[in-house]
């Protein structure tokens, strides 16, 4: 047995354990980082999606009423159509 | 006709022992399935370089050839098997429960202690490292660091960390039997994992191998290869690659793995008192980190509100998936509804992670 070599085993020993609980809690600290930066980017896209799908409902709903709107018309102009009498039938 | 008896006649009773070793390999793998891709390839080259005047171990046979070129050289046998080993495993159960990675940092105790040991044995600081390494139960990092330290042991030692990894499941219950009580045994761990972006799983290889790179730059090639295999498998646009990594690339290198290490079972470098030591050795290693393992969760247990099962930290080491499914069984033999098998598939993970860190701060401090 070699004093020396043992005491060298021993700095190994301490330097080494330390090297690796630093190595896997920096790690571990990444790994928590990183599933925050993409919970954060799915909530980004989610929430992009859903303003997207508001938007597109809007602007659906206000087609809607416009297509609403003209064949309300449409049909006004239709019934007064049908109410005013052929000038020509008279007359002849 | 003198020639028909040159060979017997050239005979030692040290090359008879390892033709009987090699025979004994060969059986352990077949009737025991004990790590038969390594050690039925082990136990043949055994038998071939120790035939009276073979010369496949000399640098133009060809054993001799694979181990200069897949070994020496570069070491890119084990490296390139563990391109493989990293595109079979899922670090899902880990990413979704991060508190486990320190487990395997924990269970990596038995290399560091068993350095010590070795050295209180009269072993010189390289092969008492390259010793060491045998705890963390990687065949490959083992490979690795024995030779990039120059280590003279390098067959027994990875003779006797296949051997013993094949034995976790005769080592690890017991140990853990012992140092544990039946209430312990029946603590249960609900499992609510969190759902694991795409993303993370992604960059999660990359990050572990800036990390690891930065802190012991020594494990780059190690933790490198493990993650670049992770990388191809959760790329998801190379399930080819993905797939011929884990299959053709990991038996492949296996195969000539296995019978490059023979050329270090000569009689001369494998019969010695010393390698009776280093397999007595390896045992204390597999112990120690079983029992490190099994500690850091007791103490954990200590400050914390949710109980862990402190079989679980016996799952750091780095025998995937046997250890992890030890503790299951351990788990459900104490109570049948105590299903504890992703908590330890998780620790099971990060201990490949750190074993192949270890193996790089090993080589930091050494080189």
């Amino acid at each position: 047995m070699n004093k020396e070599t043992v005491l060298q085993g021993l700095n190994v020993f301490w330097k080494g354990m330390l090297a690796i609980f630093i190595a896997i809690i920096i790690i571990m600290l990444a790994v928590y980082l990183l599933q925050k930066v993409s919970e954060a980017t799915d909530n980004v896209i989610a929430n992009r999606a859903a303003t997207a799908d508001e938007r597109e409902a809007v602007k659906q709903a206000k087609r809607a009423e416009k297509e609403e709107r003209k064949l309300a018309r449409q049909a006004a102009k239709q019934a007064k159509k049908l109410q005013t009498p052929p000038d020509d039938t008279t007359n002849a | 006709m003198g020639f028909l008896i040159e060979g017997i006649s050239a005979i030692t009773w040290q090359q008879v022992v390892m033709i009987i070793i090699g025979l004994v390999l060969i059986v352990l793998a077949i009737v025991k399935e004990m790590e038969p891709a390594l050690l039925l390839p082990m136990g043949f080259g055994a038998i071939m370089v120790n035939l009276p005047l073979s010369t496949l171990a000399d640098s133009n046979g060809i054993i001799g050839w694979l181990f200069n070129i897949g070994i020496d050289g570069a070491e890119a046998f084990p490296l390139l098997l563990f391109i493989g080993i990293g595109a079979m495993i899922d670090f899902g159960p880990l990413l979704s429960n991060p508190k486990l990675f320190i487990f395997g940092a924990g269970a990596q105790f038995g290399i560091f202690a068993t350095i010590v040991l070795a050295t209180l044995l009269g072993f010189s600081m390289a092969d008492a490292a390259a010793i060491g390494i045998i705890g963390a139960a990687d065949g490959p990092t083992s490979i690795f660091v024995a030779n990039a330290l120059g280590s003279n042991y390098l067959g027994a030692i990875t003779v006797v960390a296949y051997s013993y990894m094949a034995l976790v499941p005769i080592i690890q219950p017991t140990v853990i039997k012992l140092i544990t009580t039946e209430k312990e045994r029946k603590i249960r761990m609900e499992y609510n994992p969190k759902k694991v972006s795409k993303l993370t799983k992604i960059l999660f290889p990359i990050v572990v191998t800036i990390i690891a790179g930065i802190i012991a730059p020594m494990s780059i090639s190690l933790v490198g290869c493990l993650m670049f295999g992770n990388l191809i498998r959760e790329c998801g646009v190379l399930d080819n690659l993905s797939e011929t990594a884990q299959k053709v690339l990991a038996n492949l290198i296996t195969l000539l793995l296995g019978l490059t290490i023979a050329s270090q079972m000569k009689a001369e470098y494998f019969l010695r008192v010393e390698t009776l030591m280093i397999m007595a050795l390896g045992l204390c290693a597999f112990v120690f980190d079983t029992v490190a393992g099994v500690m850091l969760a007791k103490i954990m247990n200590l400050f914390s509100k949710k109980k862990i099962n402190p079989m679980i930290g016996a799952a750091g080491i780095s025998a995937f998936p046997m250890s992890a499914r030890i503790v299951h069984k351990m788990g459900l033999e104490a109570d049948p509804q105590n299903h504890l098998l992703m908590h330890s598939i998780g620790c099971n993970v990060s201990g490949q992670i750190a074993s192949a860190i270890a193996g790089g701060v090993v080589l930091s401090i050494l080189l």
